[in-house]
């Protein structure tokens, strides 16, 4: 191989280094931004599953997550759905949140657990209602109890009965 | 007329060739996307949300468990091929680094720009239908450039029962399938391996030189394949008659053409991204205690992973093993020898060196040469002494194959007949061995290629019975 191909080799390794430098720091500094970041992220996939109620599916399977988790529990008219819920993936703690992130992972849309006409939520005997829930995250932090949402045709007692049961 | 009879001739060649490489076609492309299950390596979602990210973002996201103080994972659940309602991601959230620099990136480029170009755009779309297929047809490549080795390093036989064996074991079938880096690199480790015979045949540094440019892309992939660049240096340098001293240019400089090109785009790719971040990672697997044990070089040989807890015990890759070590023994054409022994050994020394950690996928490399192996057994048929160990060792892939095809289940007597059959092949074989008369030697023969046949037959008809549903039984 003569000197003059290593160093037409050499000559190229250096533009086409250069070029990839030069490219990705373009290509970062114009398109990456948080929020498209986080559209990468937790856009559900268009080619999805989607459910309508959230007795239609589960997350099946306990993270390994420490104590960071909440057990959440849909008690359906054909039985509970329970989900382990790792809670290191919400950004803002909240109960909200962690319903709107679990219906996105699940695939279900998360008004239909808002609407009080259909599910009843509460963190232990504390009822959870839309805005004017008095639990805060450190109630559902520390109890690590479950959040159990009840449809309609369940009471408060038929919970204390369930866990009494239990 | 005897032009015509060649031709014809050829033409039937080329089509077996390529009857083979669609057969393997057809058994990667079944059930591709479900078996291995989704989720079963969470690494193929982790190179393609690489590529993703790349295209999308100009930066890398994958998942990893490596973190330090300035090096931290965001949580986040990525429910792509339904992986938390099936189970297999067992409930855990992803750790995602932004960038993430635990590969290189040409294997996100792969399968997260084939999963792009069909309508991917968040990372959830990056499903297995996506982004196995491009291994598929990677797969089929694969016969094809095995064949093209076995042709030019040996003969036309070589490279057609080599095909043949790849594009029909079960393991392979079902390995190929998967995303992994590896699976990308076998073939610039062939193609690699191809131009270096061109070059050894025509004497031109042009052919060396597409070799360690090949080699060196093998790099963008995964960093173990610095193995192609170790294997080519060691192949110019003893499977060439012309003198040593000759041979040692074209070896230095197809070294440094190949490093040089793979490790420096790399190093201008981490550093243009997030230098302290990429540096940091290439420190924390410098560092990082894989599960290197003093049983690793006989797991290798006995355990057949094609995840990190799925096997497939596959009696052709035994018989690969056992061929590569009677041809240690066995070759004398030093031109030949080179080709048999160097890949392997140097995808051992990178195995147990690197990785030997149990998953599946640290072993692909070993593949395409242990197949080589067994093919080039068939040369020596003229030996009584190759004869007979190919005899019993081609009766292995069969004896491994009846019981899981359930034959013991419709066939209730099989067993005893299987037993006396078998009983009558050793004693057989044995008579041939120490007789040496021809006419058995003949029939011998004869009965290798049968047993061959019949190992193909059964290994497709496994390849085709393996579905989601007989997926958790084939361990």
């Amino acid at each position: 191989m003569s000197r003059k191909v290593i160093i037409t080799y050499l000559i190229f390794l250096f533009i086409f280094s250069v070029f990839i430098y030069f490219f990705i720091r373009y290509r970062q500094n114009h398109l990456f931004s948080s929020k498209a970041l986080e559209s990468i992220i937790s856009t559900p996939s268009q080619w999805r599953t989607k459910y309508l109620s959230p007795c239609d599916a589960i997350i099946s399977g306990d993270p390994n997550i420490g104590d960071n988790w909440v057990k959440i529990s849909f008690h359906c008219p054909q039985g509970v759905k329970n989900s382990t819920f790792a809670t290191t993936v919400l950004r803002e703690k909240s109960w909200k949140n962690t319903i709107n992130e679990y219906a996105r992972i699940i695939g279900f849309p998360p008004s239909e657990v808002f609407d009080e006409k259909k599910w009843t939520c509460y963190l232990g005997r504390k009822i959870l209602i839309n805005n004017q829930s008095k639990v805060t995250w450190d109630d559902i932090a520390t109890k690590k109890g479950s959040i159990d949402c009840l449809n309609p045709e369940y009471t408060l007692n038929y919970l204390i009965q369930y866990y009494g049961i239990k | 007329m005897e032009l015509n009879k060649k031709s014809l001739i050829n033409t039937v060649k080329i089509i077996s060739i390529l009857l083979i490489c669609f057969l393997g076609f057809r058994l990667r492309l079944q059930n591709y996307s479900s078996v291995p299950r989704p989720g079963d390596s969470s690494d193929e979602y982790a190179n393609a949300w690489s590529g993703l990210g790349l295209i999308e973002l100009g930066v890398p996201i994958g998942w990893s468990y490596l973190e330090s103080d300035s090096y931290q994972p965001i949580h986040r659940y990525i429910n792509v091929d339904n992986i938390y309602q099936t189970g297999t991601a067992h409930g855990n959230p992803f750790y995602l680094h932004i960038p993430w620099f635990d590969h290189p990136p040409g294997m996100g480029i792969l399968t997260g720009g084939f999963a792009y170009l069909k309508g991917a755009r968040v990372l959830e779309d990056a499903t297995t239908v996506l982004i196995r297929k491009p291994m598929v047809y990677l797969g089929a490549l694969n016969i094809l450039l095995l064949f093209l080795i076995g042709y030019l390093y040996f003969n036309y036989k070589t490279g057609i029962i080599a095909a043949l064996i790849y594009s029909v074991s079960p393991l392979i079938v079902v390995a190929n399938r998967l995303p992994q880096a590896e699976n990308a690199f076998i073939p610039l480790f062939l193609i690699s391996t191809i131009f270096i015979k061109l070059f050894q045949n025509k004497s031109n540094y042009i052919y060396l030189f597409f070799s360690a440019l090949i080699a060196g892309v093998g790099i963008w992939f995964k960093i173990p394949a610095l193995m192609i660049t170790a294997s080519g240096f060691l192949l110019i340098l003893y499977s060439s008659p012309v003198q040593f001293k000759k041979r040692f240019k074209p070896a230095i400089i197809f070294t440094l053409i190949s490093i040089s090109f793979g490790v420096i785009p790399l190093l201008v790719y981490g550093l243009a991204l997030n230098p302290q971040a990429f540096f940091q990672v290439l420190f924390f697997h410098a560092q990082r205690t894989y599960g290197i044990g003093i049983s690793a070089f006989y797991q290798l040989l006995n355990q057949s992973k094609i995840t990190g807890s799925f096997s497939i015990t596959d009696g052709w890759l035994i018989c690969g093993w056992l061929s590569w070590l009677i041809l240690l023994v066995k070759n004398k054409n030093n031109y030949q020898k080179c080709l048999i022994s160097a890949p392997v050994f140097v995808c051992l020394i990178f195995f147990l060196f690197l990785g030997s950690e149990s998953y599946g996928w640290y072993i692909y490399p070993f593949f395409p040469w242990l197949i080589l192996s067994l093919a080039v057994m068939f040369n020596f048929l003229d030996d009584i002494n190759i004869i007979s160990a190919l005899s019993i060792l081609i009766s292995i892939p069969i004896q491994i194959l009846l019981p899981k095809l359930g034959v013991t289940n419709i066939f209730p007597h099989f067993t005893s007949f299987w037993r006396f059959i078998y009983t009558l092949y050793l004693f057989f074989v044995c008579l041939t061995y120490l007789s040496s008369n021809k006419t058995l030697i003949k029939i011998q023969k004869i009965l290798i290629y049968v047993l061959f046949i019949l190992g193909v037959f059964l290994s497709i008809k496994y390849s085709l019975v393996i579905s989601p549903e007989t997926w958790p039984s084939v361990n």
